[in-house]
């Protein structure tokens, strides 16, 4: 009968039966209400939810109404961070309808879901996913945000790029891979990684958030890197208990770390643990060194020298801290300030060094000090009161020239001879020059217009004069920086200012009135040198600047809580700006006095003088 | 009549008290020196001031020491030296000061060759230093028999006080030193600053070399040779 069905039949016949047959061999999956369509050449197993697409074959899935489709799938086979994956094309999807775990490459552009995220690739990304985590080699440099499909979990993303020619991240290129997280990225595989201006060593592949903010961030879940160079605001923290990674800054940093060798290293590490950690670098106004602040433990490394923070306490070391970077050793430092806060076990916040500031030269050296404008440091050598020290005033470290001093200070240093020029030429002398203008108060600096370097000046080691529009003082000077003896010494340089602040009458033009007319003048004759005519003002200032509590008590006898000219005439010089505030602190409190304004204006007006 | 003794009783109870506090707490009495050998106590005094000065300023230029110990570096002690501590405790410098003393002393008087009017004898100097708050007190027995013109006399006791604020400066290392322990190859940089901010000192340290520092303590309170006083030691960190 077969035989005898007319030929179009049999034709409509074979048409229905294969039609049939591939009917019956593709399929419809639902799982957990989503559903998912598969032809016949992708193999479906129903124990373990899972596609083979080895015989190549297509998969369509559906979220939120919109159909993503798994076609033209080879097989992934790559290594990347360590990890080899050689896997054929697979889609396994978990209980919740959502894929699970995914080895494919792409061999078209299209959006693919993976987990609760749907990403965006381009043909020849090779992925590798699994629970939430997935490695993916694409073949450019850069990578659209993946979108989520509903508010569940999010996926963590490593991206490479073929041939590790590097993704892109802002401006800068990340080789090694860069990792994609809930809208933050992070690096982890790469053992060392230049990026900007600096170089990352992470030998732990700590986990490491990078963002452009510039600034502390607690919610990263590992260690971060966060920069901003139009600010100049560098921060590395730790928010997990392991280290962040070391951070070595280059020459050409934007954060104001100035290396005048190329000798010169620097390097950070923030120490992470259960109170999160970070260390911040912040370039500060022009001619001012980079702020350091540090919140718990920390580790620093300048030219092979160590500082480490360790449970809130500062610790120095003789020898490299942070070593991932080679050996690195020069003669000068990265002049900086630190200042931090620590928490200390029972979770209160307290300052690591106290109200003080810790300030490093460019001479490797470091000290503490309330003020750091001027940290002192240490003697003169036979003048114990006088100071050198560290500064974070750029020029004071890096700029010791002339011209440095003049553009700080703005005092013109004028050579009158060869032994001026060659004690100007001497960049020992210009630091000894700036330590002499920090002895003294800004204003008194101010009334000073040009200094003068003589071999021999007309009077034996200086004089000070008004020379019609300007004030200037004349030193003699040899060679050498000295602090005693017969040249520039600190008293000398103090007298001579001191005739300047009598010239300039002080801070209101008056100060000669109030010296003289209260009879302060004849009753504090520190020195046979005061009994002549114009000189008690200026012996004064110049011998007890510096003098010891002792020696001021020497000078002044012991009766200061009677003798009220005394303590006003102290009170007088630094109304007029004769001593700092912080060195009549020291005179006064070393005879037991008072030094608060409202006392210092109490002293005066027991001479009879006024301050309102 | 009881209460009549009672009364009596207590008086005397208070006078025994007042006159043994008087004896107790008066001045010394300056030394009766016979004025013919009144020169001679006075150049001795004299470089039993020197000497106590030279000894105390030595002993910190050392670390205290009058002969620096073999592990010391230009002269300097190590106080710690690669994990282990050799800081010297305040009764080995007392000793170290009256070594010193007892050695130099001589050097000064020169066997009183300035004095040829005098025929000096001398015996052992013996020197007694104690360091204390109040600085650093030097007692010395340094017998002399002097004959001048048929006469004889005999001088033995001198004594001086350093203004050295020695004690404190001890104290002040101590706490240095028990910081060392909190990181044994490295310094507490904190620590240091806040315990001469607490001794009201000043403490510089000086890289020597790849492994030394070595730490000056300035004590500005005192006077040792119309100077500040520096006392210095050294710590060698292995690398």
């Amino acid at each position: 009968m077969y035989t005898n069905l007319p030929t179009v039949m049999k034709i409509n016949f074979i048409f229905m039966f294969v039609l049939f047959i591939g009917i019956i061999s593709a399929a419809t999956i639902e799982i957990n209400k989503i559903k998912i369509d598969h032809d016949d050449k992708v193999n479906y197993n129903k124990q373990t939810n899972s596609f083979d697409f080895s015989q190549g074959g297509s998969l369509n899935v559906v979220y939120n109404g919109n159909k993503y489709s798994y076609s033209d799938l080879s097989s992934v086979d790559f290594k990347q961070g360590g990890a080899t994956i050689t896997k054929n094309p697979q889609i396994v999807f978990g209980s919740d309808g959502k894929i699970k775990e995914a080895y494919f490459t792409t061999g078209k552009d299209g959006n693919y879901a993976l987990g609760n995220e749907i990403l965006q690739l381009p043909s020849g990304t090779k992925v590798a996913y699994k629970d939430g985590k997935a490695i993916i080699q694409i073949p450019g440099k850069t990578f659209t945000p993946p979108k989520q499909i509903d508010r569940g979990n999010v996926n963590s993303y490593m991206f490479y790029s073929h041939n590790d020619q590097g993704i892109q991240l802002g401006e800068y290129l990340i080789k090694g891979g860069l990792g994609y997280e809930k809208g933050n990225y992070f690096i982890q595989d790469q053992t060392s990684l230049a990026l900007a201006d600096f170089v990352i060593a992470n030998p732990n592949h700590v986990k490491t958030y990078i963002d452009f903010e510039g600034r502390q961030n607690y919610a990263y879940q590992g260690a971060y890197i966060s920069f901003d160079k139009s600010r100049g605001v560098f921060v590395l923290g730790s928010n997990v208990n392991a280290p962040s990674p070391s951070v070595m800054f280059t020459k050409d940093n934007t954060y104001g770390l100035k290396f005048d060798s190329d000798k010169d290293y620097f390097a950070i590490r923030s120490s992470g643990g259960s109170s999160r950690s970070y260390f911040k670098i912040t370039k500060s106004a022009p001619g001012i060194v980079p702020e350091m602040e540090n919140f718990n433990d920390f580790w620093l490394d300048q030219n092979g020298r160590g500082f480490a923070s360790i449970d809130g306490n500062l610790i120095g070391y003789k020898s490299h801290l942070i070593k991932d970077f080679g050996e690195h050793s020069s003669s000068s430092s990265v002049a900086v300030t630190l200042s931090g806060l620590y928490r200390t076990r029972n979770s209160i916040v307290e300052r690591t060094i106290g109200n003080q500031v810790m300030g490093f030269s460019n001479f490797n050296e470091y000290a503490f000090g309330p003020n750091k404008r001027f940290i002192r440091l240490k003697h003169y050598k036979n003048h114990p009161a006088f100071f050198t020290g560290i500064s974070d005033v750029e020029s004071y470290n890096y700029d010791l020239t002339e011209k440095g001093f003049e553009r700080l200070t703005g005092i013109n240093l004028i050579a009158e001879d060869s032994s001026g020029t060659s004690y100007l030429n001497d960049p020992k002398n210009i630091r000894y020059l700036y330590d002499l203008v920090a002895s003294i108060p800004k204003q008194q600096k101010n009334m000073l217009d040009e200094m003068h370097f003589h071999s021999h000046t007309p009077w034996a080691y200086g004089f000070a004069q008004y020379s019609g529009d300007h004030f200037e003082v004349h030193f003699t000077v040899g060679q050498e920086a000295t602090a005693s003896g017969n040249r520039l010494s600190a008293e000398t340089w103090r007298h001579e200012m001191g005739h300047i602040v009598d010239f300039y009458g002080g801070r209101k033009g008056n100060f000669d009135k109030m010296w003289y007319n209260t009879g302060i003048d004849n009753k504090v004759i520190v020195s046979g040198y005061a009994h002549k005519n114009g000189e008690r003002i200026s012996e004064f200032i110049g011998h007890t600047a510096f003098a010891s509590d002792s020696e001021i008590k020497e000078l002044l006898g012991n009766n200061w809580h009677q003798d009220k000219i005394k303590r006003a005439a102290f009170a007088v010089a630094w109304y007029n700006y004769g001593f700092t505030d912080e060195r009549i602190s020291e005179i006064f409190s070393g005879v037991g006095l008072k030094y608060d304004r409202e006392s210092m204006y109490g002293y005066m007006m027991e001479v009879g003088i006024n301050i309102q | 009549m009881k209460a009549q003794v009672s009364i009596f009783i207590i008086i005397a109870v208070v006078l025994v008290f007042g006159l043994a506090l008087f004896f107790l707490l008066r001045p010394p009495l300056e030394k009766n020196i016979s004025p013919e050998v009144k020169e001679i106590h006075d150049f001795v005094q004299g470089c039993v001031a020197t000497t106590a000065e030279d000894a105390v300023y030595q002993i910190g230029e050392t670390g205290g020491y009058f002969y620096s110990p073999n592990l010391s570096v230009e002269n300097i002690a190590y106080y710690y030296y690669e994990e282990q501590f050799f800081v010297p405790t305040k009764e080995i410098i007392e000793d170290e000061i009256e070594k010193y003393i007892d050695t130099m002393l001589y050097f000064c008087t020169e066997n009183f060759a300035s004095l040829p009017q005098y025929e000096i004898g001398q015996e052992k100097i013996e020197t007694k230093a104690v360091i204390d708050d109040d600085g650093v007190f030097i007692e010395i027995i340094y017998p002399l028999s002097i004959r001048k013109e048929e006469q004889t006399f005999s001088l033995e006791e001198f004594s001086y006080i350093v203004d050295a604020r020695l004690e404190e400066i001890l104290l002040l290392i101590n706490e240095i030193e028990e910081s060392q322990k909190l990181d044994t190859k490295g310094w507490c940089i904190n620590c240091i600053s806040n315990a001469a901010e607490e001794h009201d000192m000043y403490i510089h340290m000086k890289d020597y070399d790849e492994e030394t520092i070595l730490f000056y303590v300035i004590d500005e309170q005192s006077r040792v040779k119309e100077d500040a006083y520096v006392y210095k030691f050294a710590h060698r960190y292995e690398n």
